[in-house]
């Protein structure tokens, strides 16, 4: 018997269907402008590419000299915040929506005599924050930035916050 | 040092909008517990200062430490923290103008008899009165309020 043979026995396996290549990039340092940190925050995020989610923490520092006379303590305000966030969307455009917590601590200014001059919520304290916005991640690395709606909550007090964030991913 | 780098930082931010940027931290220090009352008591003066029969106090304000140290500085009197005592008081003025934390301040005026009797109608500096003025009822309270060349902006009368 001559000729050619049946195709299905000379063709090469087909291509396998086209899916999203998988993340390589699941590591995300990044700073943000306001935000769940309040005047900034400078933070890691791990992505769970199976998940659809990321994980975050965060630290912000700033001290101001409230008062200018010699002697006088400054204002001081750290915050840790961490989100958990799911990441909607295709390959590297993502709608983000977190919730998660912003660790505060106000360090009241004190003046020359060293009075310290406490406000209601100053100290430490606990904010409940959510994230809802448009984040863009680099599934094979690069720079990463985004922006979104990031109020905070905490004891009788809303806050309508947002934040813009910029970073790179690895 | 870092002070410094946040002083630039801030200049450099101002360049794009510093009433924006001002009100954005304001706001962001409100929530965060940056806020507090402090008052300066007038009535009570040390270094030959003059004493005044009332007590100016300033509620949530950022610039509460500052405000303390003016008070000291600048006219030798009594600061604190927390709203003016209320003993004695006959009146206050509400001070209309704006501030850019938001605070509002408050001039509290005071029956000083009691300090007069007690101290002489003399006991300022250099020999002089105690109290230079000293009011004695509401009205008199109404009439300082009013006062332009006392409060430029505007004052409303006010009870404690």
């Amino acid at each position: 018997m001559t000729g050619t043979p049946p195709a299905a026995e000379t063709a090469e396996a087909p291509a396998p269907t086209a899916t999203p290549t998988e993340r390589t990039a699941s590591n995300v340092v990044f700073a943000e402008a306001l935000g769940v940190g309040l005047l900034y925050s400078v933070n890691y995020e791990r992505i769970v590419d199976k998940w659809n989610i990321g994980l975050r923490g965060g630290v912000s520092y700033f001290t101001y000299a409230v008062s200018s006379y010699g002697s006088s303590g400054n204002l001081t305000l750290v915050t840790f915040p961490v989100v958990a966030s799911y990441y909607f969307g295709w390959r590297s455009h993502h709608l983000q929506v977190g919730l998660g917590a912003t660790l505060l601590y106000t360090g009241v200014a004190t003046d020359s005599q060293g009075t310290k001059f406490d406000g209601e919520r100053s100290g430490a304290g606990l904010a409940a924050t959510g994230v809802v916005g448009y984040r863009f991640i680099p599934r094979d690395g690069g720079i990463s930035f985004g922006v979104g709606f990031t109020p905070l909550v905490r004891t009788s007090r809303f806050l309508p916050w947002g934040g813009a964030n910029v970073g790179y991913a690895f | 040092m870092a002070s410094r780098a946040w002083s630039l930082m801030a200049l450099a931010l101002c360049a794009g909008g510093c009433a924006t940027l001002g009100s954005i931290a304001v706001e962001a220090g409100d929530f965060a517990g940056a806020k507090a009352d402090a008052h300066c008591d007038r009535r009570y003066v040390t270094d030959g200062g003059q004493p005044a029969a009332f007590c100016q106090e300033v509620v949530a304000t950022v610039a509460a430490a500052e405000f303390a140290d003016d008070c000291r500085a600048k006219h030798q009197a009594t600061a604190a923290p927390g709203l003016c005592p209320r003993e004695h008081i006959i009146a206050g003025c509400k001070l209309l103008e704006k501030h850019d934390d938001d605070s509002v301040a408050w001039d509290w005026y005071y029956d000083v008899a009691e300090i007069v009797a007690e101290a002489g109608a003399f006991a300022g500096p250099d020999g002089g009165p105690t109290f230079e003025s000293r009011p004695r009822s509401m009205k008199d309270v109404a009439a300082t309020c009013a006062d332009v060349t006392r409060y430029e902006e505007g004052a409303q009368l006010a009870q404690p």
